[in-house]
Order: C-alpha cells, then structure tokens, then sequence
C-alpha cells in the first residue's frame, strides 16, 4: 500500500536577489517495506526534500503541493500535529551520528527519549525497551550499558544507536540522509544491511538519501535521480540502471572510477561531466542540464523538458531520449 | 641521468610515528599511541603509489611524515637518496622544490584572506624570494592554465570558487615549484563524483606530461584502483599487504584486503548482495 | 579587500547596535580631536566670579567650583579618556598579540611560561592592581597609562593564543609547511590576518574598558593630575559638592557611561558584522 506520496513538492525562498526556487515539481512514491533511493550530488535537492517531509524546512523557506504520509497531508497540518507525528509514524537518521547525539546524555535516556514522550512509558518501561532496541541494532546490553556516553562509542556504533532513536516508537517512514557517509567502507556495509534488514522486519518504507550510486544500486527497489531540485529520471533501480535514460544519471555513472570489473582500466580517463551544478540563484529557464549536457539541442534550453514515462513507472525528463538511448 | 632513474624516488625504511595520548594521572607517564609502525615501501620515478585504509589506520599520519612535517620515532624518508629527517633545517627547506602536497579539503587548504595568485605562489616565495612581480604572474598565469583555470582567475578570491576548482588551485600550488614528487592527502573524497572524475582526470594527465610521481592517499578503492600503478594496503598503523595494483585487486592475499574489497558497493542492481524482498513484479503499485 | 569592507559596511547598517555605537563613537572622537583645537573657554582659565552658573547660552552645561567652563573641561576630558584608551590598548596588543601567537606558533615550554604567567597576571583583580602600581610609582597620567596597559596584555596574550591556535589546526598553515616556512613567518602572514576581526572587536572593549579604568584612577586621585582634566577627576570633585550643584557629577558621570556604552555597543555591532562573514568565507 502507499505510504509517502509527493506531490507537486516546491520549495521557494525569498532572498536578497528574489525568490529562489530549491525543489521544483518534485514527486516521489514508496509503498510500505519497499526502500526509495534519491539520488544526486550536492546541492541537487534531495536533503531538502527529507527536510521537507520530515516539516523541518529552515525557517523562511515555503513549501507548496502536497506531502501525503498515509493520507495525510502534512504541509497542511500544524506544528503540533507534526510533532506528534514526528518519530512515531515518520523518523530520520541523519549523516552525522555526532552531532545527532546529545554529547552529554547517556545512549540509553536517549534511545528512551521518543517512547516517554510519544508513548507515555515510565522511565523503567522506556529504559528496559531502550535497552532491547539497542540489542535489536547490535548494540547489546551486557557489552554497551545503557549509561555509555556517545562518546564512548565508535562512529558506526553511533550510527547504531540513532538507528536506534529513530526506530523505538516503530515509525512507518524512515528517512535516511546519507546514514554511512561518514563511516568507513566496511562499517558502511554493516549498517546498511542492519537497516535493510530492519525496513524489512518492521515493515516501514525507507527513502535513502545518498551520493553513491553503488549504495542505490544495492540497497533500493525504486530510485530517483535528482538534479538542480528536479527529478530528472525515476523508476525501479534495475530498470534505471540498465537503460540510464537521462544523460545525467548516465554522466554520473560514467563518472565513478573503476565501475567495471575491467582490470586493465587503470590510468584511463574518467568520462567526466563538464561545469558544475547551477545554483538555485543561476538556473537556466530550460532544462536544468542543458548547459552540460552533450545532447543538448536549441528545444532544451527554450523550455524544460516534461518527465516523460518510458516503461511502466520508469520516466525520465529530456527531449533527447531516443538520442540517448540509442548510444 | 639514466643510473639515477632506476633508484626509487621515494624510499620509506621502517618508519614510527607515535602520538602523545593526555596522561591519564597527575604523576603517570603520558602514554603514547603508535600510529604508523615500521612502514616501509618505495615509490619508483613516474610511478603512481597508492596507500588505502580506514580511517585511524595511520595513513594521513604517514602522508605528513613523509612530508617531513611530522618527525618519526625511528625509520627513514629518502627522497631522491637524501634522508629528510638527517637534513639541516635549511637544506630540507630547499629540497622541499622536489616535493609538494595536496590536500583534502579545498575549504580549508586555502587561505581565505590570500587571493588566487598568492596562495599559489606561496612555495616561489621560500624558494625564490628575488622573483619578481611580472616573473611571478606569469609562472602563476601558466601554472593556472595547466590545471585548467585562467591566468586572470589569479585575481579572485578562493571563496569565489567551486570545490572542484579550489582543488585545482590547490594542485596548482603543488606544481608550481616543478616537483618531482607530489603526495595527495585523500584530495578528490571532499567533491562531488562528476568533479571528482574532472580532478582524477588533471591528475593523470599532468603525471602523464610531466612525468610526475604520486604518493595517493585514500580511502577509496576505486579512486586508488583507477589511478595507481602500485598499493600498499593499511591497517592498524600497518602495512598488511602492497603490491602491483591490478593484482592486489583481483587477488587480494590478506583476510583484510579481500574483506575492504568486498566492503565497497557496486553500481550494479543485479550484483547486489544485500537482502532484496523477491523480485517484485513491475506492476506491484499501491 | 576593497570588497570586502565593502560588504562589512554593508552588513553593518543592517546591524542596530553596530550603528548606534558607532555614531555614539564617532561623535566622542570628533568631540576629543576638536577639543585639541578648539573648547568654547580656555580649560584652566579660573574666573571665581562667575562659578556655580547653571545652564545658560553662554556656559551650556554650566560652571564649576572654580568658575571654568564645563564643556570646555568635558571636551578636553575626552582627550584625555581618548589618549589614555588608545595607548593602554595599544600596549596591550602590542606586547600581548606577539606573546600569544608566539604561545601558539610554538607551543612546549614557551606556551606554558607565557600562559602560566598568563594566569598569575589575571589572579589580580586588574582595577586593584592598578591602584596598587600607581600608588607604588607615583600618581600620574603615565604611570597610569602603564598600569591600564599591563592588565591589558595578558586579556590580548591569551585571546590570540587561543584563537591563533583554532587556525593552525587548518590545512592551509600546512600547505604554508610544506612552501617551506617558519612558524613565525606563517604567524605573521597567515594567522594573524585570519584573527585581525576577533582582535578588533576586542580592542574597542578593551578600549571602553580602559576609559572606565582611567576614570576609576583619577577619581582616586591616582591618575591625571590638576590641572589637566579628566572626566574621573571631575567626579571626584563634584562629589562634595553633590547637594549644591549636582550637574558637576552628573554630567562627567553620563559622559562616562554614554562613552562606555556606545564603544560596548559598536564591539558588539563589530563582532555580529565580522563573524557571519569569516563563517561564510570558511
């Protein structure tokens, strides 16, 4: 069943040089136990976009459309409502485990924070369900006690007890900003796999926030690629990156060092992508690409290009498709 | 020419590197962390070296000691036979024109007070100090134009910069004392990927045309595995395993080695090792 | 660096106390320079016939005991206060900012001798031991000066160290390492200019601070010396005169307090301005 839907998502902010626009027609579908991946390099959009479901947008930015968590839309509840919702059905895990641990509490009153709060447990109860929760993401209570101080722990041990924060009131929604970019290559697989195999046990959906695409590819079922605050090509993550419709999700592939098992690959030249990502401030009337994109005809930089449907629920948004597929 | 050619530019003999941890009681004798232990390996002219590891494993430590801004516990760095730690502070000051660093963060590696052509004339004025303005514009103008900037943007700010550029400048810095050496402390793990494989580009070609050594340092395995023609595999302040790149990679020999390798994710959907729900059908909406 | 101060100037008229303390600034130096030319009545000029005037077109503020003009007497206080301020600061950083980057440029025993002695400096109430220097070498404006400015090293000694040492953690002094140079080359050239608006913030604190403390010496009888005026000096004259002509107190007191607070405001104003701009630039 659905259980995020966005719809028509735009994110303005009015700045000194008028308003700017960060998200622009942003949609986004996840059903339940299904895992979403977004896509993108810096600056594209897609920390804003969990900002945005989670209703934690800086202050003075304005969101318009409609996010729809289980039917509800949650840019047209308030504040309280939010709160109430926050951590109990929707729940975040952040790229920092750091500074999204208080430093001078102890893991355990942490993890027990969210079930006081939304459940109204005693402290005993939440501290005894704290201390399970905390076994449940690897962190047992006999070697880690619930008095250990976040800086006791190693970065993907933290990781483990935000996991843990997020988890404790079983929310329906999780969303993870870039969960293992700062942790080291093989901490990185253990978390991942602790939080697919979790998405799975709880029967929660997942969008996944991150910049490498090898993480997409092996944690999501549907995938989006953001640029410039749009969606540029969605669908299955197999199907995307079998057929790479849009130049850029084909530029960001190419990109990456080493992708195939090619071992003679050493020292040859990298397919880059040329230029940079425009600012919000300096985006092109067309499409958002069209100023690096080797495709790019008179039609892209005049209007930008509809999300068009290649196959059943994979879309992609260029004029060029036949172009470049046929490459 | 030929004879020094086929000595390694860089030899590493067993280096230590130890840190001071705070003492743990007033009258206790502060207690020390080994944070390099009896590394050695050698780097041959014009080769590209590669030194992967998590992080704490003592890498970024043994980039600044072969730098010589750190001072080992024991071991030796010779560059081009010349033992830096035996050298008069004057001396390594003036071999310091055979060897140059890049850095990780381009915010940071950058002065942001200095503007372009300064910050990358910086090593000119220890080495050159009778250089003079025109002489010194015009290196910092072609030193620019190699790594792909204009010789104007000399006059900007580094804030007015992207990442990916400011590594540029950082790079630019690096080459403008024509070393033989350059040591690239993780420079390309701060961009983005589509900057990140412009600046792994610049790299490869500048090593290419001028014939440059790199000593690459990284965490990622497949930025070192794409660029460097030798790795030497850390842990724990250790060198658990080096060798000829595309065979470290294809047939890793240490339980370490084969478990990091395994550790990195693929692009691949159809490779994925991680628990997938059983293939759902294309149709399965809401 | 033209646009830099360009945008500080910018930033700053968005800034309410930036701008308030600075008109506030302004207008006591403005008052203390004119002074050094020009006072309505010449400042020692004594004429006992006309004193205890209040306020009247000719004597604005009124006259004194002695019958001298009170503007006049306030406007060369100013340059007193003024004079005082900027040499006591000037002191402080000049010994204070060298002795705190090098703490940091070198760290080891230096660092701890420079701190330790740091620490001992700052166990003295700085007021008291002002008193105390100014009593042991004689009352006077110098040794005045002398006394403010050693209890200003030790505030500059250790906000540079603690600063410079937040920048020699970065990147940059490496990469000015590995170009080959010294660490008091790099202090000079890069840490010092990375901490200048930490700095001047401070100053213009430290310089209302040592217009509070000339005021407090001279008030004691310890600092400037008749007939120079002084705005402390003043106070404690009028002080037995409260009930006959409370103006001789009052209106030294609120050229005190106005000063202090508008140079308090502008550091403040100073401090908002510089920092979102350094947190930009990274």
């Amino acid at each position: 069943m659905t259980l995020l839907a966005i719809e028509n998502l735009c994110v303005e902010l009015d700045g000194p040089d008028g308003t700017l626009r960060l998200l622009d027609d942003v949609n986004l579908f996840l059903s339940k136990g299904r895992c979403l991946g977004l896509v993108g390099e810096s600056g594209c959009g897609k920390s804003m976009t969990a900002l945005a479901i989670m209703g934690l947008l800086p202050r003075g930015m304005r969101a318009s459309g409609r996010i729809l968590l289980e039917g509800e839309d949650l840019l047209s509840i308030g504040e309280d409502r939010l709160c109430g919702l926050r951590g109990r059905k929707m729940a975040m895990v952040f790229q920092e485990p750091m500074t999204a641990l208080n430093p001078v509490v102890p893991i355990g009153r942490q993890v027990a924070e969210g079930l006081r709060l939304h459940l109204g447990l005693t402290r005993h109860e939440a501290e005894l369900r704290a201390g399970k929760m905390l076994a449940r993401v690897g962190l047992p209570v006999e070697r880690f006690p619930l008095g250990l101080f976040p800086h006791q722990l190693s970065g993907g041990q933290r990781q483990r007890v935000v996991i843990a924060m997020a988890l404790t009131c079983g929310p329906d929604l999780l969303v993870a900003d870039e969960p293992t970019t700062a942790l080291d290559v093989t901490v990185q697989a253990q978390i991942l796999d602790l939080i697919a195999e979790l998405v799975e046990e709880f029967d929660m959906g997942l969008v996944l926030i991150t910049h490498d695409l090898g993480v997409v590819a092996e944690s999501t079922d549907t995938m989006s690629v953001m640029y410039a605050g749009k969606v540029v090509e969605d669908g299955p993550t197999d199907e995307v990156f079998q057929r790479m419709a849009h130049p850029y999700t084909r530029g960001l592939f190419a990109a990456m060092p080493s992708h195939s098992s090619d071992l003679d690959a050493t020292r040859k030249r990298l397919t880059t992508i040329p230029g940079r990502v425009p600012d919000a401030s300096s985006r092109p009337s067309g499409c958002p690409f069209v100023a690096r994109c080797s495709f790019a005809t008179d039609q892209c930089s005049d209007a930008p290009p509809p999300l068009e449907r290649l196959a059943h629920r994979h879309s992609a948004s260029c004029f060029n498709l036949s172009r470049v597929e046929g490459l | 020419m030929t004879g020094a050619d086929s000595k390694p530019l860089l030899q590493v003999e067993d280096l230590v590197r130890d840190y001071r941890l705070p003492r743990k009681s007033l009258f206790g004798r502060p207690e020390s962390v080994r944070a390099v232990n009896g590394v050695s390996f050698s780097v041959d002219r014009g080769k590209s070296f590669g030194i992967v590891g998590e992080s704490g494993c003592g890498k970024s430590t043994l980039a600044r000691t072969v730098m010589g801004l750190e001072t080992p516990v024991s071991g030796r760095v010779l560059l081009d036979g010349q033992d830096l730690f035996a050298l008069p502070a004057l001396a390594l000051r003036r071999l310091r024109q055979k060897f140059q660093m890049v850095f990780q963060d381009p915010y940071g590696s950058l002065d942001p007070r200095f503007k372009v052509e300064r910050v990358i004339a910086e090593p000119l004025e220890v080495l050159l100090p009778g250089l003079n303005r025109r002489e010194r514009r015009e290196r910092v103008g072609e030193t620019l134009d190699s790594v792909g900037l204009k010789p104007v943007d000399a006059d900007r700010y580094p804030h007015e910069f992207s990442g990916g550029q400011r590594q540029r400048i950082a790079i630019a810095r690096a080459l403008i004392t024509e070393p033989e050496l350059i040591v690239a402390d993780e420079p390309v793990s701060a961009l983005d990927v589509s900057v990140q494989a412009q600046v792994l580009n610049l790299i490869m070609e500048l090593q290419e045309r001028r014939g440059l050594t790199f000593l690459f340092i990284s965490h990622d395995l497949s930025v070192v595995r794409h660029i460097t023609d030798e790795v030497a595999v850390m842990y724990a302040g250790e060198i658990v395993e080096t060798g000829p790149t595309h065979k470290v990679f294809a047939d890793p020999q240490h339980s370490y080695t084969r478990s990091l390798i395994d550790a990195v994710p693929h692009p691949d959907p159809r490779r994925s090792r991680r628990l997938r729900r059983a293939s759902q059908p294309a149709g399965g909406i809401g | 660096m033209s646009e830099g101060w360009a945008e500080v100037w910018r930033m700053g008229l968005r800034s309410r106390g930036f701008v308030i303390g600075g008109v506030v600034t302004l207008i006591f130096i403005l008052i203390a320079v004119s002074a050094l030319i020009w006072t309505p009545y010449p400042v020692a000029e004594i004429v006992v016939s006309r004193r205890f005037q209040g306020i009247s077109a000719a004597h604005w503020l009124g006259t004194d005991q002695f019958g001298r003009d009170l503007v006049s007497l306030l406007m060369a206080g100013a340059v007193n206060s003024v004079a005082v301020a900027i040499v006591a600061v000037g002191l402080g950083m000049g010994i204070g900012v060298p002795l705190g980057a090098l703490a940091a440029a070198r760290q080891g025993w230096l660092d701890e001798i420079v701190m330790r002695a740091n620490d001992f400096a700052f166990a003295f109430p700085a007021l008291l031991s002002a008193v105390m220097i100014t009593a042991l070498a004689g009352p006077g404006a110098v040794n005045s000066i002398i006394a403010i400015g050693i209890f200003n090293i030790p505030v500059f000694a250790r906000l540079t160290r603690g600063a410079a040492l937040v920048v020699w953690k970065r990147e940059f002094i490496l990469a000015a390492r590995v170009s080959g140079k010294g660490p008091l080359r790099i202090s000079v050239e890069h840490v010092l200019p990375n901490i200048a608006s930490v700095l001047i913030v401070q100053a213009t604190i430290q310089f209302a601070l040592a217009i509070l403390a000339e005021a407090g010496l001279s008030y004691l009888g310890l600092g400037t010396q008749p007939p120079q005026p002084s705005w402390g000096k003043m106070l404690n004259e009028a002080q037995t005169l409260m009930f006959l002509a409370p103006q001789l107190a009052i209106f030294p007191g609120m050229a005190i307090a106005l000063t202090v607070l508008g140079l308090n405001l502008f550091g403040d104003g100073l401090r908002d301005v510089l920092d979102p701009r350094l947190r930009r630039e990274r």
